[in-house]
């Protein structure tokens, strides 16, 4: 079998797709199927039988529109790939607003050791929706997991602002210079997440990035919806949503760093799982030949 | 036969009928109590290891029980406790003296922190007043400072508000630091910091000094708040270990009865202080020992149980079932009823190591 990787994600896998749809001649051997919906679609998911199923007639739909397969076959896969899925830097952010670790410039109501703090958003990110579908990969595959952190909010959103006030404190924090500090505790805590879970954690690229946790905004012009035909766009001053040219950064950083770092040789084969590193290399071998 | 002050008595006013007679899951009328507990009422919660019980299920049949301390949203059970959440109305920990209540009140009305107070182990720094509430202790000295204040801010805070104080009185013996005299809730040297015995000593508390800290511990919350009542326990759980010269079951027993006619005294002293008997129906030769694990020391769930049925048979709310979803709050962990005392935070058990 060639390498064959699964993706699956909300809104924010439409940068992917449109991504991979221009890059993808480029690595031959390759095949990427996107299982995408809308976040709130996607918990009704199942695993039956060494296949993650969808519950809902909306999401099964929206799983044909992207993939055009009804339901995931975990063995027909190599690796796995979840795009955001709630793994966000808003989980911090909203515990801020009433937490705040030693150091943070902006204080709410409740003073936190910076280690309580990280511990509870590691908690957190357990329970994201990401975390509960590779749970429910692990049931019936050991293929490797990689997550891909929701892109950081848009920068224009400290000019723009949000008409329900949505990103007011996201603001604050960056404008009181506490950005660096939320960024440490989202990597922080995604690593201690990622030892604990065996998943690989893919954080956004630094040349994407700006004021540390927001995203260039130039990342964000024209990013297109989740829809049939992938051609409506977010409504102007989107803030949230990330376009093709963010994907195709993402995902050549991410085949790259796989290149340099995973390529199975015998120095850095893990010794463990040998069916899974097998396929693993298949996979690689695919992507980036012998 | 003449009539004297026995022979109209009620049942359970005598051994036989009140106690040998009956079995210890269905004694009734060992309790009465002094005052209601409405469910507008704000309870404030602390005490040593065993008072954590009753916090737990009041708060599941839908007590007003305060947390000025509130867990991060989404935090695990295990992950809260862990850092002291979700255990007393503030993150004080447990509290085993009552010398140890009357510094906290002290200092939450007059905040101050002092510099042995703050312990050190491995290049981290712990507030020796609640060691295990930062499992691996803070980076300064400064940032303890500051969340000592904040706790202490927290603590006034709650105070402030409480309509009755249930605490749960575990022990009598403490070690102290020689010069400020301050109590801590372990000996230093075992969660953190360094024991030297220049420093520290062993107290053990009796009689009249627990009972003036307790009258003033009464005086000053009423300053603040001139309403609050009162409702004392006494833990069942017995010493881990004791650093008098007697035997860890003569210690155990001096300590308890010195705790339990301190508050026998302080209900009959003052009308807004009840006392719940825990610890009789845990401890007295009525459970004839069913209600220890076998270790004889940790309580099991069925004691926990027979504790909550007689509490609730006196305390009891119209309709508790939609009262406790009224007030359930989504983003807090739930603590299972059935935590027996293997289940309860407490640092005294850290003492066992020694053993």
């Amino acid at each position: 079998m060639g390498g064959a990787a699964c993706f699956i994600g909300n809104s924010h896998l439409v940068a992917f797709k449109l991504a991979w749809d221009e890059i993808g001649r480029n690595y031959a051997g390759l095949t990427i199927d996107m299982f995408g919906s809308p976040m709130n679609w996607l918990p009704d998911l199942e695993y039956k039988d060494g296949k993650i199923v969808p519950t809902s007639s909306r999401l099964e739909g929206s799983f044909v529109t992207t993939s055009s397969k009804k339901y995931i076959t975990l063995d027909s896969y190599d690796q796995f790939c979840l795009v955001a899925g709630g793994f966000d830097v808003g989980i911090i952010v909203d515990r801020l607003a009433t937490h705040y670790p030693y150091g943070c410039k902006t204080k709410s109501a409740n003073l936190v050791s910076y280690d309580c703090f990280k511990t509870a958003i590691v908690d957190a990110m357990h329970d994201t929706l990401a975390a509960k579908i590779f749970r429910m990969i692990r049931q019936g595959s050991s293929a490797p997991l990689y997550l891909f952190v929701q892109p950081f909010r848009g920068e224009a959103l400290l000019t723009v602002g949000h008409p329900r006030g949505k990103h007011d404190y996201l603001k604050t924090l960056i404008q009181n210079g506490d950005d660096q500090l939320v960024l440490d505790i989202f990597r922080d805590a995604s690593a201690e997440f990622a030892a604990k879970t065996g998943i690989h954690i893919v954080h956004q690229p630094d040349e994407t990035r700006i004021r540390s946790i927001l995203t260039k905004s130039i990342y964000n012009e024209d990013a297109v919806r989740m829809q049939p035909g992938f051609n409506a766009k977010h409504k102007k001053g989107d803030c949230v949503h990330t376009n093709k040219a963010f994907g195709i950064i993402v995902l050549k950083d991410f085949l790259e760093t796989q290149q340099g770092s995973l390529r199975p040789t015998p120095q850095n084969t893990p010794a463990a799982s040998p069916g899974v590193s097998e396929r693993r290399g298949q996979f690689l071998r695919s992507v980036f030949g012998d | 036969m003449s009539s004297n002050p026995y022979s109209n008595l009620p049942p359970n006013r005598f051994w036989r009928s009140g106690v040998a007679e009956s079995h210890p899951l269905t004694i009734v009328d060992l309790y009465k109590k002094k005052f209601s507990i409405r469910q507008e009422d704000k309870i404030a919660t602390a005490g040593s290891c065993f008072a954590q019980h009753l916090s737990v299920h009041m708060r599941k049949r839908g007590y007003n029980i305060l947390d000025v301390e509130p867990p991060i949203a989404g935090m695990s059970l295990e992950t809260a406790q862990q850092y002291g959440y979700m255990i007393y109305s503030a993150r004080y920990g447990n509290i085993y003296t009552v010398r140890q209540l009357l510094q906290l009140i002290q200092d939450a009305l007059d905040p101050r922190v002092r510099d042995e107070d703050i312990w050190e182990k491995d290049g981290r720094y712990f507030d020796g007043l609640r060691p295990t509430v930062e499992p691996a202790g803070l980076p300064s000295r400064d940032e303890v400072r500051a969340h000592r204040l904040h706790h202490l801010q927290q603590v006034k805070r709650l105070f402030d508000q409480a309509d009755i104080f249930v605490f749960t009185l575990g022990l009598t013996e403490a070690w102290v630091h020689r010069k400020s005299g301050t109590a801590y809730p372990v000996c230093p040297g075992i969660a953190a910091g360094t024991f030297d015995s220049d420093l520290y000593e062993f107290r053990n508390f009796e009689y009249p000094e627990i009972h003036s800290d307790l009258v003033e511990i009464r005086e000053l919350l009423r300053r603040i708040n001139p309403n609050i009542r009162f409702l004392f326990t006494v833990s069942p759980v017995p010493l881990t270990a004791t650093a008098s010269n007697d035997h860890v079951l003569v210690a155990t027993t001096w300590s308890k009865s010195t705790l339990r006619s301190v508050c026998g005294a302080m209900a009959h002293q003052f009308d807004e202080v009840d006392y719940f008997p825990s610890y009789e129906i845990i401890a007295s030769p009525f459970s004839r020992g069913f209600f220890y694990a076998p270790n004889l020391r940790s309580v099991t769930n069925a004691g926990v149980d027979a504790v909550m049925r007689v509490f609730f048979s006196e305390h009891k709310l119209a309709d508790t079932a939609d009262v406790a979803q009224q007030t359930h709050q989504t983003h807090r962990p739930s603590v299972p009823e059935s935590a027996d005392q293997d289940d309860v935070v407490c640092e005294e058990k850290l003492l066992e190591a020694f053993a």
